[in-house]
C-alpha cells in the first residue's frame, strides 16, 4: 500500500489491531461482535485501545472536586443540539462533554467505536451496521438503542443532512442494540462523515425526550449520552455539568465542569492569571509572553489549518496570475518564517505546503510536499515575473482578507511589493466578506486570503472550494473537476488515495491556491490540572479543545 | 395638554417607523443574512432552507409588512442562534443590564454633579479640581483601559475582586466603575454650564439680595432649575447604559444588553439585532416622550410654544 493517508481503513485496520492488542476481555463485547464476520464486511472494528476504558476496575472512585473552562466565543444553544450541527468546530467543544457519538476519535485510536461497541461496513460500502454498547445511556437513565440511533439519523437537520438522506434507502433494527443503515449506492465517505466532526449526525439523542421537548426545547435543555449532563446555564453564559459515573468509557475523575464564557483575550487571561480558571482558550498577542513567563501556567502550541492566497478570475487570459510563472512567483516571493515569527512568536508550521491540513484524511503527507511549494526565494521569484513579461510587477485591485486577519494580509502586501505586485488592503466586514466568497470571482477581484476549518476530510475541502460548482469555489478547472468525479465514483480505495494525491499535486503545482502558513493555536491550563497539556489538549485531529473530559484529573 | 401629548404621541410614532425602517435595511444591506447565517461553505439548498424559515425568501416589503405587524403583536422575530423569541432572550438578560446600568448610572450621578456644582460655584477650590479632575479622567481615559487596569489591580494584584461574571455583588464593582465613571464626565459638564446659566437668573440674585444664605441660593434655588436639561440628559445616558454597554459587558463577562448585542453581531443574528436595536430606540423614544410630558406639565410654556 503506498505511503498515503488511508483515512478510512488505515485508522479502521488500527482500530482492529488495537483491539486485538488490547487486554478487552469485556464478555458482552465478545458476546456483541458477530463471530464471524458476514462475507460482505471488510472490517469489524470493535473497541479497544484508548477508547475502551483506560480503567475501571475495583471500586468506583466518585467524581469530585471542580474545573473551570474559560471559553472564547459566544455560545449559542445550537451547539447543545447535534441535530442541527453546522460545519464549526467550536459547537463540539460543548458536544463532547455533553454528548456521545457512535463512533469518534479518541487519543490513539481514530473511528473508535464509541457509543457502539463494534461497527462493519460493508466493503461495498452499500451498508453500515453497529452493535450498540449494553452500558450506554443517556443522562435520564434511559438507555442508548436502536430507536434512538435510528431516530437521531431520520430527523437530523444539520450540515450534509441532505446527503445523508438522499444516500439512505432503510434502516434495519434487529433487536434494541443491533442497528444497520442500507444505502441506495455506494457510500464511500461515510464513516469520514459519521465519525468525524464534519457532521454532527452520529451523535445520539434520545428520541423519546426529543420528541416530547421539541428542538427548541431540546436546546435549552439538552440530554445526552456523554460524561456530563448539563445541570446550568445562566443566559448562555455560564454553563455548569456535573459528572455521570455510569458513563460507559470510565467514571470521569472531575465531578463539576463550569463552562465561563470570557470573550474578551486580557480578562480570561486574568481569570487564568488569578486562579479563577483552569483552562484557557486562545493565548494569542501580547499575552503570550507573560503567559510564557508565569510558572503556574502550562501552554500548548499547536499549527492547525492553513491560510492560503486565491486569484479570482486567474483563468482568464488577461489576468496576470493566468501565468503559473506569475502565481509561483507570489509563493516565491512569501517570507513565511518571518511571517510566522511576527503573527506567532515563531511557532506555526510552515513546512506545510499545502492547502489542506495534515490531519485530515487524503491530504498530502509531509513525504509528498515538494518544498517548492513553499520555497522562499525572492531572486527566483523577481525572474520569473521577468520570464512572464512582468519585469517591473504590476498592480491588483486589492487584497481582500478573511476579517479579522489584516495585519496577516499587511504582511502579505508587504512581502510582495517586492517583486513588483502592488496592491491594497480590503477591510471587509466578515458577513460581507462570506457573502461575497459564494458570488463566484468576480464579487471579490484581485486576491484573497482565505482560511478554512471545514472539518471531514480533504474530499469535503475539494467539493467546496475547488469544484467549478463548489459552494466556495472561485475558481474552476475542468481537467481537475473530470479527476474528481472519477474520485467520487470509484469504491477502489486505492485508486481513490491514488486520485486525490494526485489531484492535490496537480493543484499544488498550478499554484491555483498559494500556501502561505498554518494558523497558530496557543491554549494554556493552570497549576490545579494534573493531566500533561498533551493528554487532553489537541489529543484528537482537528479537535483543538480538551478531550477527553472523563481523563481530567485534578491535582490532590 | 390633551393635544400636546397627542402630537408627542403621533411623533413617538413616527420616530419608531423610522426606526424600524432604518434597522429593518441597514440589517439587510451588510449582505444575505441567510447566506451570511449559513456560512460560505453551505449549500444552496441548506440556505434556501434557512430563508424559507425565516421568511427571507419573500419580497422585501412583504418581509418589512411582516416585521411590522410582527412587532406590534410582541414578537420580535426569533434569534438564529438562541432559538427562542427575540423577546425572550432579550428580557432574559435585561434584569443583570438594568442592575448594572442603575448603579453605574448612581455613580454617574454621585460624581458628575457635584463636580458640576463645585465647577461652577467654586471653580478655585481643591474640592472642585478634585471632582473635575476624577470627571475628566472618567472620559478621557477609554473605558476597555480602565476596565483592564482595574481587572490588573484588583483581580490579578490584589485578589479581591472577581475579573468578570456576574451572580454577586463583588462581580458588580468593576463594571459599574467602568461604565459609571465614563458618563460622570458628561454629567459634570452639563451640570457646570447648566449652573452658571442658572446662577445669572434674576430669581438668584434676588434670592441673594433678601440675604438667603448662599448654600441655600445654590442647593434650593438654583440646582433645582439646574437639574433640568441634567436629568435629561442622565435618562438617555441610561438607556445607553442598559442597551449599549458592549465594551464594558464584553470586557468582564456581564451577561447583559450590550454583550447580546456583540454576540448577535458577530454571529451575525439578524433577527437579535434587529429586535435589540429596536428596543433600545423604543426605551429612547419613551423616555424622551415621558419627559416631554412632564417638561410641559411643570412648565405650561414649553406645550403652548408647541
Amino acid at each position: 500500500m503506498a505511503a498515503r493517508h488511508r483515512f478510512l481503513f488505515l485508522l479502521a485496520a488500527l482500530a482492529l489491531l488495537a483491539s486485538a492488542c488490547g487486554s478487552s476481555s469485556n464478555s458482552s463485547e465478545e458476546e456483541a461482535t458477530p463471530q464471524t464476520a458476514p462475507p460482505e464486511a471488510v472490517g469489524v472494528v470493535t473497541t479497544g485501545g484508548a477508547a475502551q476504558a483506560t480503567t475501571t476496575t475495583g471500586a468506583r472512585k466518585e467524581p469530585t472536586g471542580k474545573v473551570v473552562y474559560g471559553w472564547h466565543t459566544a455560545l449559542t444553544p445550537a451547539w447543545l443540539d447535534p441535530q442541527d450541527a453546522g460545519n464549526v468546530i467550536t459547537a463540539y467543544g460543548f458536544m463532547y462533554a455533553l454528548h456521545d457519538s457512535m463512533i469518534k476519535h479518541y487519543p490513539g485510536q481514530q473511528l473508535a467505536p464509541s457509543l457502539a461497541e463494534s461497527y462493519e461496513l460493508a466493503d461495498d460500502f452499500m451498508s453500515a451496521s453497529f452493535v450498540i454498547r449494553e452500558k450506554a445511556k443517556f443522562h435520564n437513565g434511559e438507555p442508548v438503542t436502536a430507536d434512538d440511533v435510528e431516530f437521531t439519523y431520520q430527523s437530523y437537520r444539520g450540515t450534509q443532512a441532505k446527503l445523508f438522506h438522499d444516500k439512505l434507502d432503510r434502516i434495519e433494527k434487529t433487536d434494541a442494540r443491533h442497528i444497520t443503515f442500507h444505502f441506495k449506492e455506494p457510500f464511500v465517505d461515510f464513516l469520514v462523515l459519521y465519525g468525524t466532526p464534519a457532521t454532527g449526525i452520529g451523535w445520539i439523542v434520545p428520541k423519546a425526550y426529543y420528541e416530547q421537548v421539541g428542538p427548541d426545547g431540546f436546546k435549552q435543555n439538552p440530554i445526552g449520552a456523554g460524561p456530563y449532563k448539563l445541570v446550568r446555564n445562566t443566559s448562555n453564559t455560564e454553563l455548569e455539568f456535573e459528572a455521570m459515573p455510569d458513563y460507559w468509557r470510565k467514571s470521569p475523575e472531575v465531578k463539576t465542569i463550569i463552562y465561563k464564557i470570557i470573550t474578551d483575550d486580557a480578562t480570561r487571561f486574568a481569570a487564568l492569571q488569578a486562579g479563577e480558571i483552569d483552562f484557557m482558550n486562545v493565548v494569542q498577542g501580547a499575552l503570550l509572553e507573560p503567559a510564557k513567563a508565569n510558572k503556574d501556567i502550562s501552554l500548548i502550541q499547536r499549527s492547525t489549518t492553513p491560510f492560503w492566497l486565491e486569484f479570482p478570475g486567474w483563468e482568464n487570459p488577461d489576468s496576470p496570475f493566468n501565468d503559473v510563472r506569475v502565481r509561483q512567483a507570489v509563493s516565491l516571493a512569501l517570507n513565511r518564517q518571518e511571517i510566522t515569527n511576527a503573527e506567532t512568536g515563531g511557532y506555526a508550521r510552515i513546512d506545510g505546503g499545502n492547502w489542506a491540513t495534515f490531519d485530515l484524511g487524503g491530504a498530502l503527507t509531509e513525504d509528498e510536499i515538494k518544498p517548492e511549494w513553499y520555497e522562499y526565494n525572492l531572486d527566483k521569484a523577481k525572474q520569473l515575473m521577468a520570464d512572464a513579461g512582468y519585469p517591473d510587477g504590476f498592480e491588483v485591485e486589492q487584497l481582500t482578507p478573511l476579517a479579522p486577519y489584516y495585519p496577516l494580509a499587511e504582511r502579505v502586501i508587504t512581502q510582495l511589493a517586492e517583486i513588483g505586485i502592488k496592491t491594497k488592503l480590503n477591510r471587509m466586514e466578515r458577513a460581507a466578506f462570506v457573502e461575497a466568497l459564494t458570488k463566484g470571482s468576480e464579487a471579490l477581484p484581485g486576491m484573497i486570503l482565505n482560511i478554512s476549518g471545514l472539518n471531514g476530510d480533504v474530499a469535503t475541502r475539494w467539493r467546496a472550494f475547488v469544484l467549478c460548482e463548489g459552494t466556495s469555489s472561485r475558481t474552476c478547472i475542468p481537467e481537475l473537476d473530470a479527476k474528481f468525479a472519477q474520485y467520487e465514483a470509484s469504491v477502489d480505495l486505492d485508486e481513490r488515495d491514488r486520485l486525490m494525491a494526485e489531484l492535490q499535486t496537480e493543484m499544488n503545482d498550478q499554484y491555483v491556491f498559494v500556501y502561505v502558513y498554518n494558523l497558530g493555536l496557543t491554549m494554556a491550563q493552570g497549576p490545579r490540572i494534573a493531566n500533561a497539556p498533551e493528554e487532553i489538549w489537541f489529543s484528537i485531529p482537528q479537535f483543538p479543545y480538551v478531550f477527553p473530559w472523563e481523563d481530567v484529573r485534578l491535582k490532590s | 395638554m390633551l393635544r400636546y401629548i397627542l402630537r408627542r404621541v403621533v411623533y413617538s410614532v413616527i420616530t419608531l417607523l423610522l426606526l424600524s425602517v432604518t434597522i429593518f435595511l441597514i440589517v439587510r444591506a451588510t449582505g444575505d443574512p441567510a447566506r451570511t447565517y449559513a456560512g460560505p461553505e453551505a449549500s444552496e439548498e441548506e440556505v434556501a432552507l434557512i430563508r424559507a424559515e425565516y421568511g427571507l425568501d419573500r419580497p422585501l416589503l412583504a418581509q418589512y409588512g411582516s416585521f411590522v405587524g410582527d412587532i406590534v403583536t410582541g414578537d420580535l422575530g426569533r434569534s438564529f442562534q438562541y432559538r427562542q423569541p427575540v423577546l425572550d432572550v432579550y428580557l432574559d438578560r435585561l434584569p443583570r443590564s438594568l442592575l448594572l446600568a442603575s448603579l453605574a448610572f448612581t455613580l454617574s450621578l454621585a460624581i458628575g454633579i457635584p463636580a458640576g456644582v463645585l465647577s461652577a460655584v467654586r471653580s478655585g477650590s481643591w474640592a472642585a479640581r478634585a471632582f473635575r479632575a476624577v470627571a475628566l479622567t472618567g472620559v478621557s481615559i477609554p473605558n476597555f483601559v480602565i476596565a483592564t487596569a482595574l481587572i490588573f489591580v484588583f483581580s490579578v494584584k490584589l485578589g479581591w475582586l472577581p475579573t468578570s461574571g456576574s451572580g454577586s455583588a463583588k462581580q458588580l464593582v468593576m463594571p459599574t466603575i467602568a461604565l459609571g465613571w465614563y458618563f460622570a464626565a458628561a454629567t459634570m459638564r452639563l451640570t457646570q454650564s447648566s449652573m452658571l446659566e442658572v446662577m445669572r437668573g434674576d430669581y438668584v440674585k434676588l434670592a441673594r439680595l433678601k440675604g438667603v444664605p448662599e448654600r441655600l441660593v445654590i442647593l434650593k434655588h438654583a440646582l433645582k432649575n439646574a437639574l433640568i436639561p441634567v436629568l435629561t440628559l442622565a435618562a438617555v445616558n441610561f438607556v445607553v447604559m442598559v442597551n449599549v454597554a458592549v465594551v464594558i459587558e464584553q470586557i468582564f463577562a456581564w451577561p447583559g444588553i450590550g454583550d447580546l448585542v456583540a454576540v448577535g453581531i458577530s454571529m451575525r443574528d439578524f433577527p437579535l439585532v434587529q429586535g435589540v436595536v429596536l428596543m433600545a430606540g423604543a426605551m429612547v423614544v419613551t423616555v424622551n416622550f415621558v419627559l416631554d410630558v412632564v417638561y410641559a406639565w411643570l412648565d405650561p410654556r414649553i406645550r403652548l410654544n408647541r
